[in-house]
């Protein structure tokens, strides 16, 4: 019976021991989170209506997002709830009809469209759902374009563009027209594109929705190491369930409107 | 600014090379057709135009003439001016001549003429006019009541104006020559052609029958002395040495008597013009054909090339670029025919015209100015569209709307 208290005791001093210890471990989670908890984009109040003829299609209804830097974020919602139409208000795709888009500390709302193609240009990258490589260019061009607008020496262009390529595995495909690649090849092209000029975010529309489960994971798994390796922040926006694993978090819309 | 310009050229150079080959060559084959379309007519002008001049140096001014004096009918003292004149040392040779106007009689016919009474020992130094006899032969300094008459008034051997002619008077024959109420007969000893129809309608006797006829023997007037200098030497230059030699009497080159072919070049100008118009207007459309299918087929592409942030002016210029190689590559294969082929060719193997053997002649200034225009027609021809398209919200670019 003595020995079965002890016991017991036992177990509460270490059950407290292990409650101490995780207390712990979360303070100081939570101070790790607070260095890294910087915002790198924040959406306020975000609201985009589409005319139609006389139809006014409430696409986004004021909707508040804040994206962490290194956060790989997922937005998810049915088909037509807005999440294209937030990507691209996130992205500087689009100017909202009011609200706010903030990229690291920049307020956008009052730029131009000059200076925000210019902001993007070094800013911002982006992976379309069909690619969207230029067919004229070869795998290393379409990489380097954006370096090459920016003004960087040939060579400058075609190392990082070489680099980068190796990064997704294709260093051995530099010279190749996107017309002679595969799906996920093309894809992969398109994300060392995204990535050649090292934007503070990545976004992607629904990256792997053209390609069958086996690319879509290659291509996950290069977005998973950009965002663990680099810290590069990433948003998202998928359909599948098993790719918004992939993420830390997922933002949830339905019709316009973000759902907690 | 350089570094956009050089973006713009890359992008340019790769739809070219990694474009569509067929529609590339069609083009650039198409807007080389429109450049030495462009020149052709001015190159056939400035043939024609050439050759009209050499024919009117060669048989009937020569180089510079001499006239009367103001208010004067006839130069006096002519064959010591012309003793004068020819100890320059780029004359040749001078020609004092008598000039007038006559009817013929032949047969049936009568025709009026430009009659020249000329010394031919003299006239073979100035004018190719004995090597232009076709029947019969020139006169020679003994010659008297004999007459060389041109095709035009002898009518045959291809008279262009056959039926306005004394209808076929051949070597030997008779022909009636009236001058001022003057008749007198005329034994023909020689034909000829020049094939420039305005030298061709003339006659030439000794000048002793033709101060004759005028009254006027034995009195050494001129009413011109053509003079002829070695090639090469400038009608200006020759002008100022007369004038410097003291000479009164009105000089004048053979530019001023170009009169006609002047006008005969404004009317071929101004349907030169008419022609160069329609082909650059051709070449704009082609143009604006080309880039505007292109570019329907790059929408997407432009709307992605903006949402990456290239500026709406560096993917204009890339397609203005495009445009202007293609124009470039036209012009310089259009030039490269036209200066290595057809020309050339022409040279060698003259092309049989009324006036001659006529070979086409291609101005570098004129090719430039035609470049120039081409180059203008491609980038209007692309920017419209290209501006247009650019300009549009790249969502809607994206979205192909
Ligand atoms: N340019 C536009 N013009 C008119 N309506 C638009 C436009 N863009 C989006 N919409 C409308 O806004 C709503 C949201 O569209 P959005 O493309 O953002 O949806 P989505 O969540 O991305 O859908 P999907 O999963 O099918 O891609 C839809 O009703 C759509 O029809
Ligand atoms: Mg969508």
């Amino acid at each position: 019976m003595e020995k079965i208290r002890t016991q017991a005791e036992d177990a509460e001093k270490s059950m407290d021991k292990t409650q101490k210890q995780t207390e712990n471990m979360v303070k100081s989670m939570d101070k790790i989170r607070n260095l890294t908890e910087d915002t790198i984009i924040e959406g306020a109040d975000i609201v985009r209506t589409f005319k139609m003829g006389e139809v006014e299609v409430r696409a986004l209804r004021s909707v508040n997002v804040r994206i962490r830097r290194g956060e790989f974020v997922a937005i998810m919602g049915p088909s037509g709830s807005g999440k294209t139409t937030l990507l691209n208000q996130l992205g500087l795709l689009d100017t909202p009809n009011s609200g706010k888009v903030i990229i690291d500390g920049t307020d956008t709302s009052r730029m131009s469209d000059r200076e925000k193609g210019k902001f993007r240009l070094h800013n911002l990258g982006y992976v379309f759902q069909d690619y969207a490589l230029l067919p004229e260019l070869n795998a290393m061009e379409n990489v380097y374009i954006s370096l090459m607008m920016q003004g960087k020496s040939k060579t400058e262009c075609e190392s990082a563009a070489a680099e980068i390529l190796a990064a997704v595995g294709l260093g051995d495909r530099l010279q190749q027209l996107p017309s002679k690649m595969s799906g996920g090849q093309q894809q992969r092209v398109s994300i060392a594109r995204a990535l050649a000029h090292s934007p503070r975010v990545l976004f992607a529309d629904e990256p792997c929705a053209n390609l069958d489960s086996e690319t879509s994971k290659e291509v996950l798994d290069l977005f998973e190491k950009f965002n663990k390796e680099k810290g590069q922040t990433i948003v998202m926006v998928t359909h599948e369930e098993w790719h918004a694993k992939y993420a830390d978090r997922v933002i949830k819309l339905k019709d316009g409107i973000v759902q907690e | 600014m350089l570094e956009k310009a050089r973006f713009s050229f890359f992008l340019a150079s790769r739809y070219i090379i990694r474009g569509n080959k067929g529609i590339t060559i069609f083009t650039i084959f198409v807007l080389a057709l429109i450049f030495i379309q462009l020149v052709l007519f001015s190159s056939m002008l400035a043939g024609v135009t050439l050759k009209f001049n050499e024919l009117m140096v060669d048989y009937q001014t020569g180089n510079v003439v001499i006239e009367p004096k103001e208010e004067e009918r006839y130069i006096e003292d002519a064959s010591a001016l012309q003793k004068k004149i020819e100890s320059l040392p780029q004359v040749v040779g001078t020609s004092a001549r008598l000039k007038t106007t006559g009817n013929f009689h032949y047969k049936e016919k009568e025709i009026g003429a430009t009659v020249y009474g000329i010394d031919p020992a003299d006239e073979i130094f100035v004018t190719g006019l004995e090597d232009a006899v076709i029947s019969g032969e020139f006169l020679s300094r003994p010659d008297r009541g004999e007459i060389i008459l041109g095709r035009e008034v002898s009518g045959g051997f291809g008279a262009l104006m056959e039926s306005r002619s004394l209808g076929g008077v051949e070597v030997g024959d008779t022909v009636e020559l009236t001058i001022g109420g003057v008749t007198r007969e005329f034994r023909v000893k020689g034909i000829y052609t020049t094939r420039y129809f305005m030298a061709d309608a003339s006659a030439y006797l000794a000048r002793a029958d033709l101060e004759e006829m005028l009254g006027i023997g034995g009195r050494d007037l001129a009413q011109e002395i053509a003079v002829k200098t070695t090639d090469g030497t400038s009608e200006y230059d020759t002008r100022t040495s007369l004038l410097s030699l003291g000479i009164s009497e009105n000089i004048r080159t053979w530019h001023e008597f170009a009169g006609i072919l002047r006008l005969i070049e404004s009317t071929l100008g101004m349907v030169r013009n008419i022609m160069n118009a329609v082909g650059l207007l051709i070449a704009f459309v082609i143009i604006f054909v080309v880039i505007y299918v292109n570019l329907v087929n790059k929408k997407r592409q432009i709307g992605v090339q903006k949402a990456i942030g290239i500026e709406q002016n560096v993917i204009v210029a890339s397609f203005v670029l495009q445009a202007m190689l293609y124009a470039g590559a036209g012009v310089i294969l259009g030039y490269a025919f036209m200066r290595f082929g057809l020309v050339p060719y022409t040279v060698s193997h003259p092309v049989e015209v009324p006036l001659g053997a006529m070979s086409l002649r291609l101005d570098n200034a004129e090719a430039i100015n035609r470049a120039v225009l081409l180059f203008l027609a491609s980038v209007v021809g692309s920017v419209i569209p290209a501006y247009k398209l650019a300009q549009k919200d790249l969502l809607d670019l994206i979205w192909g709307k």
